[in-house]
């Protein structure tokens, strides 16, 4: 939803910004127009119609008629219609090119309308002058002409309309672009809302309408599909979780009596002692035929998530020293040197998890380098802080654990072909365990086997 | 009951070759009144003709569930119940132990652990008393006596009085003696709570006890140091 916001938001600024990007363009251009406009008055052939300049060009000669300068006449000629000069009395007494429709006399109206409109359809121009009205006009539909009267205040108050002017077309611009980026927030916040529960892994049921009819069908759509593939899915791996489950449930009985008559019969005295001995095989075989099968039992559930994790603080530190004193407490043989090692930083952090199943990982490692060195070997369990998380790095000196064994391990399904399958299975649990707490496990290589297992977990608190 | 070979035991399963089997374990260990039940209704028969002191329970009979049928029972007597089965999951367990089971086992089992564990909840219920005059027996660490109802040690030179965190330190060691305590199962036992922050005083403690149990503390005989790990009481003198 948080995106969702940003992106309306995104959208306002965006209409705002583009608003004020035209009206500044607007600005611009006309100032440029403005600017030009001046320029061409300040050319002598844009305004060489000017009927001031004229006017002045016309002088009587003494002779009770008038001259016009060379220059003014060649004016006229190229520039204008035609030139006249009336009278105070009305009449016309001078004239230059001037067309027959125009009339030789004016009354008070003609000369009224004449010098703010038109004459006979020529736009015309008018200076007064002592002995009458010179008048200029330029050739018909090259001016417009339009009349325009403003009160003094308008014009003084011309800034502020033009400040308010904007100021109305920005906020006009804003709750615009605000009222389309609420009603698009409105029909995007459902799709948004339908996407999150889509990564949920929730079904969803969307309102097809409005902007985001099909985009919400496409989506309700899509939810049903995932939903199916993902009961099917479950459905599956809980069968198969129950299946195993229900093979180790009926091997257990069969087992008990497996482990029961070979201990009462390594314990017979009247058998002699291969048949003891024999006895003995026999029941420490079914009793890793039992671990097998928990292993099993516990791998599937942790593979399916269905196995119930009993998530509490714990402290690694903790637990790597019941590990070692497990390992003590259990006839650890002399050839085996245990060190522990723990950074003074690891008292008191601690970890997010479930503390049995932690400590079964961390013996599943031990006990391989026990299982696997029967010679004996030295074997270190550290703890320290890095990068934030809790390591719990397992080491051995001994043969370590070997190159196909770890690449079989990511291996999406078990090989067939590894010959030590119960062991990837030990290490297969000790990786979903870590997983299973949002860790990360390492596996370091030293040639071709790996006598380095580094462990991190999040750390819930640190010292 | 003065011993607990005298305990009259029901087991109950439907499986007669486990039965037969769980017959003979029992009987070699030295119980002799057994009786044997392979559903629920032969269960409840047994439990109406002769009234246990102690019964071995299945949890799947073709009749019934054992939860149920633990229930019925405990409705009518509070007598120890162990559960054997072949239901392994946590959830079951629980279930068992939640609901007041003793114990609870699961198949398959060593024979040796069930009788074991059937003797511990035979001492525990019916011979609480004597087992704990056998507590309250004074430990002989050398030359020197633990008494732990007084919270004293008794050396050549006279008598010393442990404290309340001495005595609880030797207790949880006492309790596991031959075996490794860690740091952190001594300090959950005596202040509740996690080594952090506890380590100088646990040190300090195990410093006085040795001052108190032993003869030579700089050269301790019997509580014991595993490196960075934690403390054990040793079981005998060493040569």
């Amino acid at each position: 939803m948080k995106d969702l916001l940003k992106i309306c938001r995104r959208n306002i600024l965006t209409a705002v910004l583009t608003v004020c990007l035209v009206l500044a363009v607007n600005i611009i251009f006309f100032f440029i127009y403005i600017l030009r406009e001046n320029q061409h008055k300040t050319d002598p052939y844009y305004y060489s119609w000017r009927v001031e300049a004229l006017s002045a060009s016309l002088t009587e000669d003494g002779n009770g008629g008038y001259l016009l300068s060379g220059e003014a006449s060649e004016r006229i000629d190229r520039h204008c219609a035609f030139a006249m000069l009336i009278d105070q009395q009305g009449q016309v007494v001078w004239s230059r090119n001037l067309p027959e429709e125009i009339p030789l006399s004016y009354s008070l109206t003609d000369v009224a309308s004449m010098t703010r409109w038109y004459l006979k359809d020529y736009p015309v121009k008018v200076w007064t002058r002592p002995d009458g009205l010179f008048v200029v006009a330029a050739e018909k539909n090259s001016v417009a002409k339009y009349d325009l009267e403003m009160n003094i205040s308008t014009i003084r108050s011309l800034p502020s309309y033009f400040a308010a002017y904007l100021l109305c077309n920005l906020l006009m611009a804003f709750f615009l672009s605000l009222l389309f980026g609420v009603r698009l927030y409105r029909s995007l916040k459902s799709v948004a809302g339908g996407i999150e529960r889509l990564h949920l892994q929730k079904p969803l049921n969307l309102p097809e309408r409005g902007l985001t009819a099909t985009l919400a069908q496409k989506l309700n759509d899509a939810s049903i599909l995932l939903f199916r593939q993902k009961l099917a899915l479950d459905k599956r791996d809980s069968a198969r979780t129950e299946w195993i489950s229900g093979v180790s449930h009926d091997i257990r009985t069969p087992l008990a009596l497996i482990l029961g008559h070979a201990d009462s019969l390594a314990q017979n005295p009247s058998l002699d002692e291969q048949a003891k001995k024999e006895a003995a095989s026999i029941q420490e075989n079914s009793l890793q035929i039992r671990n097998l099968i928990a292993d099993l039992n516990l791998t599937s559930k942790l593979e399916y998530n269905s196995y119930p994790l009993r998530t509490a603080p714990c402290s690694p530190a903790a637990l790597l020293r019941e590990l070692a004193a497990w390992h003590m407490n259990n006839g650890l043989p002399d050839s085996f040197d245990l060190e522990l090692s723990i950074s003074p930083e690891m008292e008191g952090c601690m970890v997010g998890g479930d503390a049995d199943l932690l400590l079964r990982a961390f013996r599943n490692l031990t006990g391989n380098s026990i299982r696997h060195n029967p010679d004996g070997c030295q074997i270190e369990l550290t703890a320290r802080q890095a990068a934030g998380m809790a390591e719990l790095a397992f080491s051995d000196s001994g043969q370590g654990i070997p190159l196909a064994v770890i690449k079989a391990l990511y291996q999406p399904s078990p090989q067939k072909h590894i010959p030590s399958a119960p062991h990837v299975m030990g290490l297969r649990i000790v990786k979903q365990i870590v997983e299973a707490h949002q860790g990360q496990i390492e596996f370091i290589l030293e040639k071709d086997a790996c006598r380095l297992v580094k462990i991190r977990l999040p750390l819930l608190t640190q010292s | 009951m003065n011993h607990i070979y005298e305990c009259r035991i029901l087991i109950i399963d439907d499986n007669q070759e486990l039965l037969s089997l769980l017959l003979s374990i029992l009987k070699k260990e030295g119980w002799q009144l057994l009786r044997t039940a392979s559903s629920c209704q032969e269960a409840r028969e047994a439990f109406r003709a002769e009234l246990p002191d102690l019964i071995i329970l299945d949890v799947m009979l073709p009749d019934g569930d054992g939860f149920a049928l633990f229930q019925e029972f405990r409705a009518q007597a509070d007598i120890p119940i162990l559960f054997l089965s072949a239901r392994d999951q946590d959830n079951d367990r629980l279930l068992g132990l939640g609901l007041g089971a003793d114990d609870y086992l699961t198949k398959p089992f060593l024979p040796r652990e069930l009788t074991l564990r059937l003797a511990a909840i035979i001492r525990r219920t019916f011979l609480s008393s004597a087992q704990s005059r056998q507590t309250d027996k004074a430990l002989a660490l050398g030359s020197r006596l633990v008494h732990f109802d007084q919270g004293t040690v008794t050396t050549p030179e006279g008598e010393v009085s442990l404290t309340a965190k001495e005595l609880l330190i030797l207790k949880k060691l006492y309790e596991n003696r031959g075996k490794i305590v860690t740091f952190d199962s001594l300090c959950d036992a005596v202040w509740g709570d996690g080594y952090y922050t506890y380590e100088n005083t646990l040190m300090v403690h195990i410093r006085r006890l040795r001052e108190k149990i032993e003869e030579d503390p700089s050269h301790p005989r019997w509580l014991l140091t595993a490196r960075g790990i934690g403390y054990r009481l040793a079981k005998e003198e060493r040569a």
